[in-house]
């Protein structure tokens, strides 16, 4: 059996983007756009042209948003293209068809076999994320896949696993979520073009950022919740603080990266702020964690009412000047 | 016990790095060594509960958690009296 790669990387020797790099206050944003940061980036063009949909996140009850890039601007900035997979068959099967005519698999994963989460899930959760194929070779059962941040190798258990082989058919299996990633009509555009065309989008994200500033939102119902956080314990506040304030984080450490992009001193107060936010949301992950971990109050007004300011001025400062 | 190697203790029972601690040189980066966010949140919570210490706002960086020895440097500030 042949083995299949659509983009020619070696996993030892990759080299991430530099919104991933160890420097950043958060390496990993989310895993849906984290792979595709970096597929762009392998495909040798800039995934700082996807990111102005970042500006819009909004806190929506008990989350905030998992941000995503849309579909129709990886499509219109770099002509990639994608679409559901039917998984009508064995996902091992839809691997070697697609990836040996040149397409790409994203599908959701199971991240216990995942072993570059050593750190997290791997061998000790099953927890849902989301995975790129690009090189399977079924022979000597080795997957190349990018997931969060960087780029990586499974083989043996972890590849059976991944695409349930070695197991008796079991009836209640549901397979995941997949999507089909053609690159055949890839474009890689001059970068004042890109520029060009990430700043029309940026006015687009911009309109769609929330009408109301969401942080006192997300203010009253933390303080809302802190008790019940902590009665729950130092487990269910880092899922707590995953879904809320590493997706704020994350978000608005993105988007200062793309306004420094574009490079537009009209716009650096906005990423100023954005950035204020993103390194705030560190320090709270660890603070609201030490008042959770010894039971007692935490008054985090004063902190989130500056980042109330600070996204009051990225959103003024982008309504005028996107 | 010596401040590092209590420290070196905390990351073996929190950091779930993918190295071993002891092979870890007291510069190296724990991040690079397979520390992530998650785990560094509770290396910290283990650290200030250890030497009695509470990091300020100022501290609560990343950069701060990134090696033994600036695990060791910070712990110093907050423990000289």
């Amino acid at each position: 059996m042949p083995a299949f790669a659509v983009i020619d990387l070696d996993p030892a020797r990759y080299v991430r983007h530099a919104v991933h790099a160890e420097s950043q206050t958060w390496p990993e944003k989310n895993c849906y756009v984290d792979v595709f940061i970096e597929l762009v980036h392998a495909l040798g063009c800039e995934p700082l042209a996807l990111l102005p949909c970042v500006n819009a996140v909004d806190f929506v009850g008990d989350q905030w948003t998992f941000y995503k890039p849309p579909h129709d601007e990886l499509r219109d900035l770099f002509g990639i293209e994608v679409q559901e997979l039917t998984c009508w068959r064995p996902l091992i099967e839809h691997a070697e068809e697609h990836l040996a005519a040149g397409r790409l698999i994203s599908t959701e994963a199971d991240a216990w076999w995942l072993p570059d989460t050593s750190g997290t899930d791997y061998r000790s959760q099953h927890t849902k994320s989301t995975i790129i194929l690009n090189r399977l070779d079924r022979g000597a059962r080795q997957l190349d896949y990018f997931h969060n941040a960087g780029y990586f190798r499974l083989d043996g258990e972890d590849f059976a696993r991944s695409f349930q082989l070695d197991q008796a058919p079991d009836p209640a299996f549901m397979p995941f979520y997949a999507e089909l990633i053609r690159i055949d009509r890839l474009q890689r555009l001059p970068a004042a073009d890109l520029r060009a065309a990430s700043r029309t989008l940026l006015r687009r994200h911009v309109e769609r950022m929330p009408a109301a500033n969401p942080l006192p939102r997300f203010a009253a119902r933390f303080a809302r919740d802190l008790p019940d956080i902590t009665e729950q314990g130092l487990a269910y506040y880092h899922a707590w603080a995953f879904a809320t304030v590493r997706q704020l984080g994350s978000a608005a450490e993105l988007a200062a990266a793309h306004l420094d992009w574009l490079a537009d001193p009209a716009l650096g107060d906005a990423a100023a702020a954005w950035r204020d936010i993103s390194v705030g949301a560190k320090a709270f992950i660890l603070k609201a964690a030490r008042a959770v971990n010894a039971r007692r109050a935490l008054d985090a007004a004063p902190i989130l009412d500056a980042w109330a300011a600070s996204w009051q001025r990225a959103h003024a400062v982008l309504l005028e000047r996107a | 016990m010596s401040q590092s190697v209590k420290i070196r203790d905390i990351l073996k029972q929190h950091g779930r790095l993918s190295r071993d601690v002891d092979s870890l040189a007291d510069n190296d980066d724990l991040y690079q060594a397979g520390m992530t966010s998650h785990a560094s949140v509770n290396v910290m919570l283990a650290l200030e509960g250890n030497f009695d210490v509470e990091f300020p706002d100022h501290m609560l960086t990343r950069d701060v958690f990134e090696s033994i020895a600036a695990i060791d440097a910070a712990i110093s500030q907050l423990t000289i009296v």
